[in-house]
């Protein structure tokens, strides 16, 4: 009867080891198989925000190509007012981290750009948008319309 | 319930020791580690007198050893099964959360700049044309035949939606796995034909642009 404890620890702890070892074992190939499809899963969301972000920013910039080329042509080819706006917006793009998608201010500043856009564009009296935006910012245009 | 000199003593336990569950949502995991807990803990604080009884009677009985290696053979073949499963799935939660990032990184990177340069393909298209006065356009534009073809490739991306237009990049992803290679080598697939669409607008904007030198593209366009 005194023994009884004794056997009760000899017979467990091989039983807690080995419940340690299968579950190391399978969290090591659970671990394997999720860095591998984690990966892909996060190239797959990387490949479309990258595309998406790039086409935005590709687009305003686009839009700015044509107005400064317009500006060299023209001093006068558009108020003072806006001719500002467009060297804010190209200060903007410019400066947006498009080779870095961990920076934190990304947001912040395609929030800026779209806004300055929007000034630019409602100063020249233009409906001209890039039309792959979030719906939620595209609310406010529809309700112009 | 059989008596507590059944040899499956494993039911009683898992039943008595409902207070050691943790808080799993997996209930059959739960379970497993449930039934776990009390034999871990029977040794250092038998719970009930009845689970005493068994260890007492299965020691004085002359099957004691028998006993003991179905019972652990029982659980062998649980926990096995249950284990490496628990494991596996801590693991591959850990391993996804810990590559999701690095993922997409590489999958941001591949994309942006083409995403880029069709944006700048669609900006110049539709700025030119939209957002400026006559006048202002013909000065800018100052050939009729020029301003007609800009109006043609403006048409033409404007036809492409945005979702078109990352469906097309997805589609010549998926089936050219080297995105460097030469963009215009013949293929029979539909979707290379589709991506191509992009980089054949992208070269007759580039064409029309070498006959307008007053609009100024700093940037490859394609």
């Amino acid at each position: 009867m005194d023994q009884q404890p004794q056997n009760d620890a000899d017979f467990l702890e091989p039983s807690v080891l080995l419940d340690e070892t299968h579950y190391q074992e399978g969290y090591k190939n659970g671990y394997d198989d999720g860095l591998s499809s984690g990966k892909e899963e996060g190239r797959q969301v990387g490949l479309k925000m990258g595309f998406q972000v790039g086409e935005e920013l590709g687009f305003y910039q686009g839009c700015l190509y044509v107005w400064m080329s317009a500006t060299r042509i023209d001093q006068n080819a558009f108020s003072a007012r806006v001719r500002k706006n467009i060297e804010q917006l190209a200060a903007l793009v410019s400066n947006y981290p498009l080779s870095d998608p961990e920076n934190e201010q990304v947001q912040d500043v395609m929030e800026k750009i779209r806004l300055k856009f929007r000034a630019i564009t409602a100063s020249l009296g233009v409906r001209l948008e890039y039309e792959g935006r979030p719906a939620s910012s595209k609310q406010d245009d529809v309700e112009d319309l | 319930m059989d008596g507590p000199r059944d040899a499956e003593g494993v039911t009683a336990s898992e039943e008595l020791s409902v207070e050691a569950a943790p808080s799993s949502s997996e209930t059959e995991i739960a379970r497993h580690v449930d039934f776990c807990n009390s034999v871990t803990a029977n040794g250092a604080d038998a719970t009930t007198a009845e689970e005493d009884d068994i260890w007492d009677d299965a020691s004085d009985s002359p099957g004691h050893a028998s006993t003991l290696d179905r019972e652990w053979i029982h659980r062998k073949n649980q926990f096995h099964k249950v284990y490496p499963r628990m494991g596996y799935r801590d693991g591959i939660t850990e391993g996804q959360q810990d590559s999701a990032q690095e993922g997409f990184n590489v999958g941001f990177r591949q994309s942006v700049n083409f995403g880029y340069k069709w944006g700048l393909v669609r900006g110049v298209t539709s700025s030119a044309l939209a957002s400026l006065p006559d006048s202002l356009k013909e000065k800018l534009v100052p050939d009729a035949q020029c301003r007609r073809k800009f109006l043609d490739v403006h048409s033409s991306v404007q036809k492409i939606s945005a979702d078109d237009a990352l469906q097309m990049f997805h589609e010549s992803i998926c089936e050219n796995n080297h995105p460097s290679e030469e963009p215009h080598v013949p293929s029979t697939a539909g979707g290379a034909t589709e991506s191509n669409r992009l980089k054949s607008l992208s070269k007759d904007l580039v064409l029309l642009l070498h006959e307008c030198p007053d609009i100024k593209v700093s940037e490859e366009l394609a």
